[in-house]
């Protein structure tokens, strides 16, 4: 099975519809900070980006400024690129991944198709995709956000359904049990996920082998794990626990592939896992609590949303009217 | 010193030019990526691989055109490191991500050349740092060994030092220089500054070849010390220089009761092998010098037996694995670890069915693979379907552990002959009839299991105290007793095998397998 090769690159469902709007714009000024993995210049959208003197670029390790546009609307961040939408059409950074060579999936991966076409469908590699060999089509679902895993998949429905699918050797990542009637390789809902206290899930993100989902009323949800390595988020397991970051609501959550991140609605940034190419925005090694990220937007901007490459952590910052 | 350092330095160049050029070919060809070769991951980490080839190539050539050239400045070289780790573990990820035997070669090969890169740059540092004393710190010095064997080891073993031009031949050599300088610099003022072992220098003679091998004649040997010893209930037969045509024929051999051939004991396979007479394995001094002073790092299993909660693998080094786990009574060449004997007791540590002798090529002269594994031996007596594919040559295993390790109920799909070479092991055998009775698993967490019983051999003659995972399965005591009774009733063989004695286990035989002393097996798998 290639699935995790492809899950490993980006998911690639094809009725990828418009995550809730976080990225939307709503003001004029918006600005993209990032930090973290940079090694194909994929944190540097300006020219003028710091690199060392032989010209081989450093990682990021706070959290820097990288792109100021009126409107930025989506991100998609894979291992070694970055591309972003704004007021003026995409702007990219980074070496293009094999995904983006593939030209009508680049629209729906980047863009998000508006027509959706009711079903899932996987595919086992760019190369599957552009000759149209789908592994198979999963119908019936009102899917309006994918997200991938290092081992499998994760699709959320207009409902606030959250199902998944993926390698049964890591089953945790699954928020469920594997049964007969509940297969480890085909979609199927996350029923923990259903009914919770504070409404239903509104987003979803994935990365490594950690996953979590949002409520509509704040709280994050995290299952998942890798037996044999140590868990980024303490006593993550199959069942989908609540995220629990000095009481406070959470606006936003984003995960890389071992490291995390979450935004309070205050606009406070929280970051956890390992810090090898400085994707926590923080000095020093390995956290394994959350911890405040140091963030001096401009006064007038607060942070609306986060995102986490795999190894790089992204934050967008828009004029903040209750501060102005 | 300055021959095998010349020789190290040259090899490390030409890798690194290698490296650039083979990506450089790739990143310019318009064939689609193949998961054979680099291609496979994708342009955009062939690229970066290729930067730090090209980056280390240059460093090189400024190296070997003159001592007194211009060094680049050491920023970079963190840079380089850091990508070089950076694609190590970007490769790593996918040996998790894949189901081993699906791991397409490009990632191992990434790996590998990762690897290589980074061992290449460690030895340009080290080098630049020494000739240039100024930046010289002991804490430099320090661990620069260790580093340089661990990379290289690692990419041995994890990814299985893959890659048509360079691999695992590339890796020996490095090996067999790096073991030259260092051998050297012992001699020279030019110290490693690591603490060497505090054994007993072997005395060198002249080997038979005409070469200068140290004599491991002496006194040092494992432990025979053996804490618990099963009684053997049904004995298989032992028999002494059993001629190749009789093997065939007891291979051949049908009898009513079991279907195929029966195991037997051959007692004098491995007489005339090294490790048994002038190479000892008994000896732990023989096996550190084959180990680069017990540096190089070997994987082990971590419990009791590998169906246990909280069963793991990790990797040691050789040195660690005697001290610390194998034979306690050994003294501790680390003065700072000093053994409290209140201490509790080290868990099982064992190196099982792992390809030694491909990782230690100077080990598999050792031993010699016997004829019988050349003979055509019969299939699968009840089920074609597990046999395999014809192997071009015998799988070769070692397994090398304290008193107690267990390797659970299981069957093998190919034939197999157990050459007992140190200590003594318990092995009891159930024939391929009694499958059903075997209570075999199925997949568990995704992971094939059929191949292995639930049956806990050890547990059911009362010689184990009953685990956790065993409390699981059994779910209560009468069920327990039932089991017990049922078990008691199916028949089977054992034996215990002395050093020097080979078990040939037929192909789909269960076995069970227990090391009774400090033991050092191999296996020949073959079809």
């Amino acid at each position: 099975m290639g699935r995790v090769d492809q899950a490993a690159h980006t998911s690639t469902c094809t009725n990828t519809t418009t995550p809730p709007n976080l990225w939307q714009a709503c003001s004029r000024g918006m600005e993209l900070f990032a930090t973290g993995f940079n090694a194909w210049n994929q944190l540097s959208f300006e020219k003028d980006m710091e690199s060392n003197q032989s010209g081989y670029p450093a990682d990021v390790e706070q959290l820097t400024r990288i792109l100021s546009r009126d409107a930025i609307e989506h991100l998609y961040a894979s291992l070694s690129c970055t591309v972003v939408k704004t007021e003026k059409g995409d702007v990219s950074a980074g070496y293009p991944d094999e995904w983006m060579e593939v030209e009508d999936l680049r629209e729906k991966i980047i863009f998000t198709a508006s027509d959706t076409e009711g079903y899932i469908s996987q595919f086992q590699s760019a190369d599957h995709f552009r000759d149209g060999k789908a592994q198979w089509h999963f119908p019936g679902l009102r899917v309006i956000q994918t997200v991938a895993y290092e081992a499998g998949f994760a699709a959320l429905t207009a409902e606030g359904q959250v199902w998944t699918w993926g390698d049964e050797r890591y089953g945790a990542c699954l928020g469920r049990e594997v049964t007969e009637d509940s297969p480890a390789e085909r979609p199927c809902r996350v029923m923990e996920l259903d009914d919770l206290p504070t409404g239903k899930i509104v987003k979803i993100a994935a990365g490594g082998y950690l996953l979590m989902a949002l409520t509509e009323g704040n709280d994050v949800y995290a299952w998942g794990g890798h037996p044999g390595q140590p868990a980024i988020l303490e006593e993550v397991s199959r069942s989908p626990a609540p995220v629990v970051v000095e009481d406070s609501d959470i606006a936003d959550c984003a995960v890389g592939e071992s490291h995390a991140v979450l935004l309070t609605v205050e606009g406070d940034i929280f970051a956890i896992g390992v810090n090898t190419n400085g994707q926590l925005g923080l000095p020093g090694e390995t956290r394994t609590s959350w911890t405040k990220l140091p963030f001096d937007a401009e006064a007038g901007l607060a942070a609306s949303a986060v995102f986490c490459g795999p190894r790089n952590t992204f934050v967008l910052a828009r004029k903040d009217f209750n501060a102005s | 010193m300055r021959d095998a350092q010349e020789r190290l330095c040259q090899l490390c160049a030409r890798a690194a030019a290698q490296v650039e050029e083979e990506c450089t070919q790739l990143l310019h060809s318009s064939e689609r990526r193949s998961a054979d070769d680099l291609s496979g991951c994708g342009h955009a980490l062939v690229s970066l691989l290729a930067e730090q080839a090209s980056q280390l190539a240059r460093a090189y050539r400024t190296e070997l055109a003159g001592p007194t050239s211009e060094q680049s400045p050491s920023a970079e070289h963190q840079l380089i490191l850091r990508r070089l780790d950076d694609i190590i573990s970007i490769a790593y990820a996918k040996f998790y991500a894949f189901i081993f035997k699906d791991l397409p070669a490009c990632w191992r090969q990434l790996y590998t050349d990762a690897s290589i890169l980074k061992f290449c740059l460690l030895v340009y540092e080290r080098i630049s740092s020494h000739r240039d004393r100024r930046r010289v710190t002991t804490s430099d010095d320090q661990g620069v060994l260790d580093k340089l064997i661990r990379c290289l080891d690692l990419a041995l073993i994890l990814a299985g030092a893959a890659g048509e031009y360079r691999g695992r031949a590339w890796i020996d050599r490095a090996f067999g220089l790096l073991q030259q300088w260092w051998d050297a610099a012992q001699i020279s003022e030019e110290s490693f500054d690591l603490p060497e072992r505090p054994a007993k220098r072997p005395r060198w003679d002249e080997d038979t070849d005409g070469s200068l091998h140290p004599q491991f004649t002496g006194k040092s040997s494992f432990s025979r010390s053996e804490p618990f010893t099963p009684p053997v209930q049904h004995p298989i037969k032992r028999v002494s220089s059993m001629s190749m045509e009789d093997f065939q024929g007891h291979m051949k051999h049908v009898s009513k009761a079991v279907p195929g051939p029966e195991p037997v004991i051959l007692t004098d396979v491995p007489d005339d092998w090294p490790a048994r007479t002038t190479r000892p394995w008994q000896n732990p001094d023989y096996l550190l010098s084959q180990t680069f002073n017990g540096r190089r790092l070997v994987p082990v299993e971590v419990g009791r037996s590998y169906v246990d909660e909280g069963w793991g693998q990790k990797l040691v080094t050789f040195n660690e694995l005697l001290e610390s786990y194998v034979d306690l009574s050994r003294p501790s060449s680390d003065p700072g670890s000093t053994k409290n004997p209140n201490d509790e007791p080290p868990p099982i540590v064992y190196l099982a069915q792992h390809p030694l002798f491909t990782q230690l090529p100077g080990l598999r002269n050792d031993i010699m693979i016997p004829d019988h594994c050349y003979t055509s031996p019969p299939p699968h007596p009840t089920d074609s379907s597990i046999d395999q594919p014809e192997l071009d040559e015998p799988l070769l295993n070692a397994w090398f552990g304290p008193p107690g390790t267990i390797t659970p109920l299981h069957t093998d799909p190919y034939h197999n002959l157990l050459v007992q070479v140190v200590g003594r092991k318990y092995v009891r055998l159930y024939s391929p009839l009694e499958t059903q009775r075997m209570q075999a698993r199925g997949k568990e967490d995704g992971v094939e299991m059929g191949n292995t019983s639930l049956l806990d051999v050890g547990v059911m003659e009362g010689w184990d105290r009953i685990c956790q995972d065993h409390d699981q399965v059994v779910q209560d005591q009468e069920a327990a007793e039932k089991m017990r009774q049922a078990f008691k009733h199916v028949p089977f063989v054992d034996c215990i095998l002395e050093p020097g004695d080979t078990l040939y286990i037929p192909i789909g035989w269960w076995h069970y397998v227990r090391g009774l002393s400090v033991s050092f097996s191999v296996s020949f798998w073959w079809n």
